[in-house]
């Protein structure tokens, strides 16, 4: 199947360039800026990782990881997002996001982290 | 090479005229990347409060250039360290990917691990931010920001001279945020000290209430009621005032005028201030000096305050001619002196007064559209009306 990464995010400049990033790594990139087609793609294309943004326009991203994770609770999810309060970090956890990541965001961390989930389901 | 010279020395040029840190750094960003037909160009600038640098502004094709505000450099970043720490490998400031690769790839570099590791570091830091070249922006000792260049178009190479003119463009950035900075903070400080210096007014205004006592938040009601009156005629137009500056200063002046209306009753013996029943002629002749007391009171300030003085004087002035102290009419009565003097009619009908009961606000409105045109000037006086009933609804 090889590598394959879902970018969920609203804004087109973000999941646009996360998705060039990706691929410069030589991963599949599939990118969404909808709820709906985020879990369209996740249905059909089996993403080893998602990077998953909260604010959505059509859902908002909770209710988003706890569809995705009810379809299939495989893939690692990465939580990408400007909101930082602890409430809603420890809302994410407990639906079964691997990692929180805070916009900004430091672009080696999210390197480190996609690299390590594809490294460890290689093994 | 001429053209792109041209843009630059023009872009350091305005500089100096933007105050606004963001708006200057766009407009450098955006002319970089046209001179020198980049991919894409961002700018990190260090964020005081937050302690690292944060991609604020960019430029270029999507997916290429980095999204505004997605991220960030910790001050622990390599980038930073090596232009802080003056880890020097090259003669120059910049850090430049195809040269880092190629000293990685040279013999010479094997022979110090430590050195091999930062460079590594640093060719894994541009390549995440797909970056040819980094620039810092220093003030005095200062990293302020890091100036992110993407690939030149056509994969055409970086010219020296090229680099020589961004470096300097760098600093010139750096100077002008700092300015912009400082300036930011020049105003918030002034902001506040015109706050405490209005309160100050109201304060002093609010001193007369003491010896009045029917007259209690007289003085900040009227001020309200006239800024309010001013507001509405500036909407419509009767306040015509060639730029935004000016009207502020007007506005300034009628708060003022407002919050010290009566200062000039500190001159008057208390016990016809607050006499129940009819004055005297006399008395009456006494207590009309007020607004010419006030002027006096305001002599030492009489530059600063001009137009506020006028509009104390004359605040007892009738449209039609017959007020006090200059039986002034029409259009020669200053128009914060009409503002005013309308407001303080209104809300002396509305109060107690030693001498009868307060009206009701209908009568009094009521009274005030009988004055149009003889007590009253007529613009201010619809202007009132439509305050009025805008806080009805």
């Amino acid at each position: 199947m090889g590598e394959r990464v879902l970018v969920v995010d609203n804004e087109k400049e973000v999941s646009n360039f996360l998705a060039s990033f990706l691929k410069r790594r030589n991963i599949k990139v599939f990118s969404a800026t909808s709820a709906a087609t985020a879990v369209e793609i996740y249905k059909k294309e089996k993403p080893n990782v998602v990077l998953l943004d909260i604010v959505m326009p059509d859902m908002d991203g909770l209710t988003l990881l706890q569809k995705l994770k009810a379809i299939d609770s495989g893939p690692h999810i990465v939580m990408l997002t400007s909101r930082k309060s602890p409430t809603v970090i420890a809302e994410v956890k407990k639906l079964g996001a691997e990692v929180f990541l805070s916009k900004p965001v430091e672009l080696s961390e999210i390197d480190k982290v996609v690299r390590s989930f594809l490294s460890r389901d290689r093994v | 090479m001429i053209g792109y010279r041209k843009i630059l020395e023009q872009a350091a040029r305005q500089m100096i005229l933007i105050h606004d840190p963001d708006v200057l750094i766009r407009l450098i960003i955006k002319i970089v990347i046209k001179a020198i037909d980049l991919e894409h160009a961002g700018f990190l600038l260090y964020d005081e409060e937050k302690g690292y640098y944060t991609l604020t502004v960019s430029g270029g094709k999507s997916g290429t250039k980095l999204p505004e505000g997605f991220a960030r450099v910790r001050r622990e970043n390599p980038m930073v360290k090596y232009f802080s720490y003056g880890y020097r490998f090259w003669r120059d400031d910049f850090l430049i990917h195809s040269r880092i690769k190629r000293t990685l790839e040279s013999k010479k570099m094997l022979k110090d691990p430590l050195r091999r590791q930062l460079l590594k570091e640093l060719q894994y830091q541009m390549e995440l931010h797909k970056a040819e070249v980094c620039l810092p922006c220093f003030f005095r000792d200062k990293l302020v920001g890091i100036v992110v260049l993407g690939k030149k178009m056509k994969r055409k190479t970086f010219t020296s001279s090229e680099l020589g003119y961004l470096s300097i463009l760098a600093s010139d950035v750096a100077m002008a945020i700092e300015n912009a900075k400082l300036f930011q903070g020049i105003r918030i400080q002034l902001d506040k000290n015109k706050k405490l210096f209005l309160r100050m007014i109201e304060v002093l205004g609010g001193a007369i209430e003491a010896k009045d006592k029917y007259t209690s938040g007289h003085t900040s009601r009227v001020a309200v009621l006239s800024l309010k009156i001013f507001e509405e005629l500036c909407r419509r137009g009767i306040v015509k005032k060639k730029n935004y500056q000016e009207k502020l200063r007007m506005k300034e002046m009628l708060h003022i005028a407002a919050l010290l209306h009566d200062i000039g009753k500190i001159g008057i013996p208390e016990h016809i201030i607050n006499k129940q029943g009819p004055l005297t002629p006399e008395e009456r002749h006494i207590i009309e000096q007020h607004p010419v007391i006030g002027v006096n009171i305001l002599y030492p300030l009489r530059k600063e305050f001009k137009d506020a003085i006028l509009g104390i004087k004359h605040h007892h002035e009738r449209y039609d001619g017959r007020g006090y102290p200059e039986g002034r009419r029409g259009c020669h009565i200053p128009l914060i002196a009409a503002i005013i003097g309308l407001a303080d009619a209104y809300d002396a009908m509305t109060s107690d007064r030693p001498y009868r009961k307060a009206l009701a606000k209908e009568r009094a409105i009521e009274e005030i559209r009988r004055n149009k045109g003889t007590q009253f000037r007529p613009d201010v006086v619809e202007a009132f009306l439509n305050v009025l009933m805008r806080e009805e609804v």
